[in-house]
Order: structure tokens, then C-alpha cells, then sequence
């Protein structure tokens, strides 16, 4: 009989904790990777530092639904504050990127009717665009997309309003917007 | 059918939709990633004190700051505030004020049209230049006249809950040239030569955004020194007269209420937070939610037993919504009736559809209307609105 070293039961138990995270949400945030990052192979870097980040803060992480809503909001982190060389020095995720890029190839293509809104979207600036996306790609509720934001369920209940008033002209009237130039005048880092 | 709503529209564009990622062959590398993340023992414990510490300073740099900015504003009376007798504000309303960074935009013609605060501590209020329509606030319009665009400002907060769990970002103030510490200076947009801007700042331990269009940087800076932290009773001063004072919280809620079947046992005033709501349409929103939820946990019980009467009963009580009185009002201001009627009309199915595969109804409700926060607890299947299991092909 084997007697385990000092702490690898508490080890053992957050190996546990992590497997059973991205068990239930892994997939969700690489969705959510893939959907806004250059690439697989960058979404796949994304997808390994956000779950670094919740190995690292496993006892911060909240229970249920609101789990995914914390780790929406690390990836969003993760790709609004980080270059993407950055992302890849932990080279966590090669093997992944690479099974990635032959998974998304077996992919259909969004629908050919849905290509206007996706040009229009980029007439939207990143706020705007990334609570609407939440909502459709998603599938966030308001109260969820203001834990994702770090906002009310209030605030993100009339900025969805907003911004899908918002894409909406865009999509009517293309010509009367080009006017809307999304400029980021300085973002933090 | 072709949709119209440009959520649904997007949601056709999806990339990579839910299921399809679920579904995803990837046989060795989200393990090869998990083993890897594991066997990381680059200093965890170590870099994340520093990181706390580092992100400390930044935000007592900030606040010193932010404080010496304030201190810095001449005051200006405000709305209809000043010179008459300083109203009694019931100690329920002053405690509200004070669990708000009591934040006011002191520029002489502008005034408070509108504010909510939830019960965790988020919240939002909307300035106004002028006149202001049905709904209490400004149009906001992109392609609105020029002229609207001048006259609303929306300043949002956060909880602290949030912050603490969000703030350490490692952001700090960036240099704008306003001369005043900004957290984050975004453009949404331009139109008709005015920016849509949302500035963010901290005052004392919260962050508040505040958006408005400004003509240019000169104005934005002008705005961002008005924002000015005030005391409780000069906050509630200056709010508009939807806010509910305390004091006429009971008959509002009697009001409220008329026309609507409650449930058995159904007591309002246990609702959290009901006592501290602060716009008739927030109220709202909390009233009208608990009659819900509570029906739908009694249905939803109903079902579990097999208890058709009682699941009839619920139904049917439920059905009235699109004529319950308060929405009358309530779905010219928001969205909020219209959601609870279609959670109404998913009864008898016990799923929320919306053009996708189902969603059990409690569990949609549950995190739709907030019912826990609401302090009713739906019962089975409530927190099922969970993402799929690795490896799984089902959509929950």
C-alpha cells in the first residue's frame, strides 16, 4: 500500500474541480474563442489561458451558470487585453489548434442570407458589438451578459436595446451610417 | 418566415453555434491541455500577490486622484434643489442613496430623468437637457436630428461584488489629456459631428461609466469634472418624480398589483429589496416577477406531482398577463411585459422555444426574470440552462 505525499489529496481535488469546469463549460468558451479570435490556432490560446487563469484562481470561480459567466468574462479579458503574441507563450495548446483547424473544416458556413448584418456589425463599436454578439451567439440572457460585462442586468438590458437599434439602421440605411467610424481612442492595457 | 429581429438574424450567423461545438472531434487536445495547465507551476501563488498588489496601488493612485478632481469642481445648484426647506427623506430612502455612489451631473439646464438600482447594487440613472418624451428620457437615435443628441447623458455602476471579481484587470488610469483620471475613454461612435463616448472613472471604490455625446474632448472634460459625488439628501432632491419615496411604497405596490391573480400566500413585501425600489418601473418589474415566479415554482410543483389541478390553475392564472393593468404603462417603457407574457404563453409546453432547440421553461425563467434574486426558488430543473458536457451532442 502506497501512502500519497502531503497535499496531493488537496491536488488531486482541484484536478478534480478543473476537470469537472471544463467538462461543463470548455466547449462553450472555445466557442466563444473561435467566434471572435484571428484563427483556431489563436483561439485555441485563448481557450488554454482562460483556463490557466481559472486553474490559478479555481477557489474564486463561481458555482453553476455563473461559472461560464466568469469565464466568458476572463477570455473577453484575454482577448481585449492581450496581443496575441502574448497568448502564445504557453504553448499549452498547440495540439489542440492544429485537431481545431481539421474539426472546423467539417463546419458549414453561416447562412448566405446572414452576411449583411455580419458587415454591419462591424459598423459597431466594440461595446456595442460584443452585447449584441453575447446575446446571439451566446444566447446570453441580460442578467448574464451584465456578469459577462461586469454590468448591471439593468445597464445590459438598455445597452442591448441600444445596440440592436443601432445595427438595425445599419442594416436599413448602410449609406446614412458610414458616417459611424468605430475609432478606439485609447484603450487601456 | 423571415426574421426580423437583428439578435435572431445574428444568431443565423453564428460560426460555430453551440451544439455544432459541442459536437467537435477533438480527440487529444483539450486533454494534452488540461494535463498541461495542471503541471503549470510557474510561481501561481507568488504572481497573483504581486498582482494584487500591484493593482492596489493603481487604485489608490486612482482614487487620490479621482477625490482631488472632485474637489476640485465648483458646485453648482442643481435642478430644483436648492432654497426651499430640506425635505425628511425616510431612513429606507437614505440608506439607497448612500448604497449609490450618489453621483449627480451638475451642469445648470440638466436634470435627472430616470434611475434604477437592482438589488445587487448595480445601477444606472439617465441625465437630461430639456424636455424629455413619454418614457422619461431623450430619443437616442443615431439618425435622430442633430439637436437630440446634446441632451441625455447615462451613467452606469456596477456592485462591488463585481468589481472586486472584475476590477483586477490590471487597468489603470490612461493618459486622455482631459485632465481628469480616466479608466477607459471609448468612441461608440459618430454622427452628424458628435461623439458617442463612454468615459470610465472610479469614485471612492466603485467604477461608473458615463456616456454621452459630446460635441468634442473640450465638452467631454467639462462633463466628466461636473460629475459630482453629493450627499444623500441632495441626491434625492434632484430625483425625478417616478422615483417611489418610501413613504408611498405600500400604496404603490397595492396599485401595482390591482387586476393581477396572486398566488396563495403571495406577500409582496418579503420580495428583496421591494422597500429600496426606486422607479415605478422597476417596481414594477420586481412585483410583476415574484407573481410570476411564484406561479411558475407552483406550476412547475404542480407537474412534478401530477397534480393537474393545481397546473391548470397556474396556467390559467398566468394566462392573464397581456391584461394585467400595470403593463399597460410598463410596455411603453421597456421590454419587461412582453418577455413575461411569452414565458406565460410557454406553459403549457414547458419550453422556450425562440426559434431554437427548447429550453425548459423554469430554467429560462429562472435566469429571465431572476427569481432567485427575487427570492423565490423555482424548484426542479431551475438551474438546468447549463452548456453541454463535453463529448455530448445535445444542445443542454
Amino acid at each position: 500500500m502506497t501512502t500519497d505525499p502531503p497535499g496531493a489529496e488537496n491536488a488531486r481535488a482541484r484536478e478534480q474541480r478543473l476537470d469537472a469546469l471544463y467538462a461543463a463549460h470548455g466547449r462553450s468558451v472555445l466557442a466563444y474563442a473561435v467566434r471572435r479570435a484571428a484563427d483556431e490556432d489563436d483561439a485555441a490560446d485563448v481557450l488554454a489561458e482562460t483556463f490557466l487563469v481559472a486553474w490559478r484562481r479555481l477557489d474564486d470561480i463561481p458555482s453553476g451558470d455563473q461559472a461560464l459567466m466568469w469565464l466568458y468574462a476572463v477570455a473577453r479579458r484575454i482577448l481585449a487585453n492581450q496581443t496575441r503574441g502574448e497568448r502564445r507563450r504557453q504553448r499549452l495548446a498547440e495540439r489542440l489548434g492544429r485537431e481545431l483547424v481539421s474539426a472546423l473544416e467539417t463546419v458549414a458556413p453561416s447562412e448566405p442570407a446572414a452576411v449583411p448584418i455580419v458587415a454591419a456589425l462591424a459598423g459597431l463599436g466594440p461595446d456595442d458589438r460584443e452585447i449584441v454578439l453575447l446575446a446571439a451567439w451566446e444566447e446570453l440572457s441580460p442578467q448574464q451578459i451584465g456578469a459577462v460585462l461586469g454590468i448591471t442586468q439593468i445597464a445590459a438590458r438598455s445597452r442591448l436595446h441600444r445596440a440592436r437599434k443601432r445595427l438595425r439602421a445599419l442594416l436599413d440605411h448602410p449609406a446614412e451610417v458610414d458616417e459611424v467610424d468605430q475609432l478606439n481612442i485609447q484603450e487601456a492595457v | 418566415m423571415t426574421p426580423t429581429d437583428v439578435i435572431e438574424i445574428l444568431g443565423a450567423a453564428n460560426p460555430l453555434p453551440r451544439g455544432v461545438a459541442a459536437a467537435l472531434p477533438l480527440p487529444a487536445g483539450e486533454s494534452e491541455l488540461l494535463r498541461g495547465i495542471v503541471a503549470d507551476r510557474s510561481g501561481t501563488t507568488v504572481r497573483a500577490v504581486r498582482v494584487h498588489r500591484r493593482v492596489r496601488r493603481k487604485f489608490a493612485l486612482g482614487l487620490a486622484v479621482a477625490v482631488a478632481a472632485v474637489a476640485a469642481v465648483t458646485v453648482v445648484p442643481f435642478g430644483g434643489g436648492g432654497g426651499g426647506p430640506t425635505p425628511a427623506f425616510a431612513a429606507a430612502l437614505v440608506r439607497f442613496a448612500n448604497s449609490t455612489p450618489r453621483l449627480l451631473l451638475q451642469i445648470p439646464g440638466w436634470h435627472v430623468v430616470f434611475v434604477e438600482q437592482d438589488p445587487s447594487g448595480g445601477g444606472e440613472m439617465h441625465f437630461a437637457r430639456g424636455r424629455v418624451n413619454a418614457q422619461g428620457m431623450p430619443a437616442t437615435s443615431l439618425t435622430g436630428e442633430p439637436s437630440l443628441l446634446d441632451r441625455y447623458a447615462q451613467l452606469n455602476w456596477g456592485t462591488n461584488q463585481i468589481e472586486r471579481r472584475f476590477i483586477q484587470s490590471g487597468r489603470q488610469n490612461i493618459p486622455t489629456g482631459l485632465g481628469v483620471p480616466v479608466r477607459r475613454l471609448q468612441l461608440e461612435g459618430r454622427a452628424h459631428g458628435w461623439m458617442d463616448v463612454i468615459a470610465s472613472l472610479i469614485f471612492g471604490n466603485r467604477e461608473v461609466s458615463l456616456r454621452m455625446t459630446v460635441k468634442n474632448m473640450s465638452d467631454l472634460r467639462s462633463a466628466l469634472l461636473a460629475l459630482t459625488q453629493v450627499d444623500a439628501t441632495t441626491w434625492l432632491e434632484a430625483m425625478p418624480p417616478s422615483v417611489i419615496k418610501s413613504a408611498n411604497s405600500g400604496s404603490a405596490i397595492r396599485q401595482m398589483l390591482e387586476g393581477i391573480p396572486l398566488p396563495p400566500g403571495f406577500d409582496a413585501t418579503k420580495i428583496p429589496g421591494v422597500n429600496t425600489t426606486q422607479t415605478n418601473y422597476y417596481l414594477g418589474t420586481e412585483l410583476t416577477g415574484a407573481v410570476a415566479c411564484t406561479w411558475i415554482a407552483d406550476w412547475n410543483q404542480a407537474r412534478t406531482s401530477h397534480n393537474t389541478a393545481a397546473e391548470s390553475r397556474a396556467i390559467a392564472a398566468m394566462a392573464t398577463a397581456p391584461k394585467w393593468p400595470v403593463f399597460r404603462w410598463m410596455s411603453r417603457q421597456g421590454a419587461w411585459p412582453q418577455v413575461l407574457i411569452s414565458y406565460a404563453k410557454a406553459m403549457r409546453s414547458g419550453e422556450v422555444t425562440e426559434g431554437r432547440p427548447g429550453i425548459p421553461l423554469v430554467a429560462a425563467v429562472n435566469s429571465g426574470l431572476g427569481c432567485a434574486q427575487l427570492g423565490v426558488h423555482l424548484g426542479p430543473g431551475s438551474n438546468d440552462f447549463q452548456p453541454v458536457p463535453l463529448g455530448s451532442t445535445q444542445i443542454r
